[in-house]
């Protein structure tokens, strides 16, 4: 039986929380300004299948931000090493299904967060809801 | 992010041309938890922009490869050996 699949490279990511987060760092409170999602390491794929109308997607993701880097730079020149310190990846899981009428896509998924100083992966969780319509 | 048909999209993606979807920038969509050593709060966010899917060559190349060039080039061989063989 034939499947009727599209294999896929993500070859774009570009998504951006304006509104930022306000966290603490050492008894400080910082705005981080903009968060940047875009892609990372290479790899970024997925499949869709058309008979079932379901989608699996990785996005290979780094998240950034002007107060990141500032920390990232601090820890650097306290002697960390920067390769413990940036860049904060993960890989988002995503599943969902296609509707055929625009092909737009419901996608939700998980993020595995890579080992990393700062975003310890045990006490830090990234999830994408899907969207409402 | 386009007002294209479905079919149309998935010509698109089957003709191996790139093809982004938006996210609407009013929907809060990520959630977002930090480590303790960063406050530990858990964030709601909304995300705008896009991502972009291209199909790989091996979906593109779907078109039977009796068509490929190289088979093209030795079939005119196979043909052109035979005519000489029939006219000697």
């Amino acid at each position: 039986m034939s499947r009727n699949l599209l294999h896929f490279d993500v070859t774009d990511l570009n998504v951006t929380v304006e509104e930022g987060v306000r966290f603490k760092w050492q008894g400080k409170e910082i705005d981080s300004g903009p968060l940047t999602i875009k892609l990372g390491t290479p790899g970024s794929a997925g499949v869709i299948d058309y008979d079932t109308g379901n989608v699996d997607v990785e996005y290979r993701a780094r998240i950034s931000s002007p107060a990141l880097e500032e920390i990232y730079d601090i820890l650097e020149d306290m002697g960390e090493e920067r390769g413990e310190t940036a860049p904060f990846d993960v890989v988002i899981r995503s599943k969902g299904s296609i509707f055929d009428k625009d092909h737009s896509l419901r996608l939700a998924g998980k993020g595995e967060i890579a080992d990393h100083r700062l975003f310890n992966p045990a006490e830090t969780s990234l999830e994408i809801l899907a969207p409402t319509h | 992010m386009s007002s294209r048909s479905g079919a149309e999209v998935r010509d698109a993606l089957f003709n191996g041309r790139p093809v982004s979807w938006g996210f609407n920038p009013k929907e809060r969509r990520v959630i977002l938890q930090f480590p303790k050593v960063l406050g530990g709060e858990k964030y709601v966010l909304c995300i705008a922009g896009y991502y972009t899917f291209v199909a790989r060559p091996v979906e593109r190349s779907f078109i039977p490869k009796m068509f490929s060039t190289d088979f093209l080039r030795r079939g005119a061989c196979a043909i052109k050996q035979v005519f000489s063989r029939s006219t000697a």
